[in-house]
């Protein structure tokens, strides 16, 4: 914690640095450049996409430097706050699909949250969350996003989204419970359908075999 | 993984890109390139505009009302000279 501390602290002297001389920003770029690129990468699938996007989120980030005031959370916050407009406007602007990116480690995490889903086998657990994923809205999975698969804290999710700490748990609180309320109407996909129909279509033939 | 029905294009377990990819994108020249070229062009804004900034659009509006104050007077003197001016009387000549 205190590690933590000293390291927001010098990087603040790095940022009122860069205040006065833009070439001092390089630090924050070098430091912060893969995070933020993985991060847009995750939303858009597309490198050249994501590249690009990156690189204005590190423009926008250089221009309004003047303007940052620290809040107690690192750079990197106000980098993720820039990246997430600029990534909303870019899909207002596109037909593009939105993209989610998961890992399955982290639909166990969400999964272990779902207690009453407990029941799902793990098989099972992935094509259900995608089912359960397109019912959601676009702030809602930006908040599930933040908070499950970059695993910020609800400090960070408000900050970056611009909203307060209690709403963003109160959001985070209603998620889950729309999420365990859509995983209850939703059946978890039958595995043995394909091999039901194939057992089916193989009995008829032989019927059918066995009639002429 | 991806369904016609779907909102959202869902990938899983997808790798992230390599620290090779990514260092290729990576440009910090080209960032304070535009960082110049954006700043540079505030500057070449004239000091007296920048100051004046506010008052600008007050200025312009005081003119155009000034003009339109002018304009009105200017028609409503001729309509008055129209009226207190009786036109010339022309007089045919009689025939004999």
């Amino acid at each position: 914690m205190g590690s933590q501390r000293r390291d927001l602290q010098e990087e603040l002297k790095i940022i009122n640095q860069a205040k006065k001389d833009p070439e001092v920003f390089g630090i924050l770029y070098e430091t912060y450049y893969k995070e933020i690129f993985i991060y847009i990468n995750k939303r858009v699938d597309n490198l050249s996409v994501a590249s690009d996007l990156a690189s204005q989120v590190f423009l926008k980030a250089l221009t309004h430097l003047p303007n940052y005031e620290f809040k107690g959370f690192p750079f990197s916050s106000w980098l993720y706050k820039i990246a997430t407009n600029q990534v909303n406007q870019y899909f207002r602007n596109s037909k593009n699909k939105r993209v989610i990116s998961i890992q399955d480690f982290y639909v166990n995490r969400l999964f272990a949250e779902l207690e009453d889903r407990n029941d799902v086998r793990q098989k099972e657990q992935t094509p259900l969350l995608v089912r359960l994923l397109n019912q959601l809205n676009e702030q809602e999975l930006q908040i599930l996003e933040l908070r499950f698969f970059e695993e910020k804290a609800f400090k960070e999710v408000a900050y970056i989204l611009d909203i307060t700490e209690n709403n963003a748990k109160v959001k985070t609180y209603r998620i889950i419970e729309k999420l365990k309320k859509m995983a209850e109407n939703l059946e978890p996909p039958q595995h043995n359908d394909i091999f039901s129909v194939v057992a089916t279509l193989f009995l008829l033939g032989k019927c059918l075999f066995n009639m002429l | 993984m991806e369904n016609e029905e779907n909102k959202y294009q869902i990938n899983i377990n997808k790798p992230v890109p390599s620290d090779q990819e990514i260092n290729q994108f990576k440009n910090f020249n080209r960032v304070m390139q535009q960082y110049k070229r954006r700043t540079g062009h505030r500057k070449m804004q004239p000091n007296f505009l920048q100051r004046m900034n506010r008052y600008i659009p007050v200025l312009i509006l005081a003119i155009i009302v000034l003009i339109m104050v002018f304009i009105f007077r200017l028609v409503n003197e001729k309509k008055n000279n129209g009226q207190t001016a009786p036109s010339p009387k022309i007089e045919t000549p009689v025939q004999e």
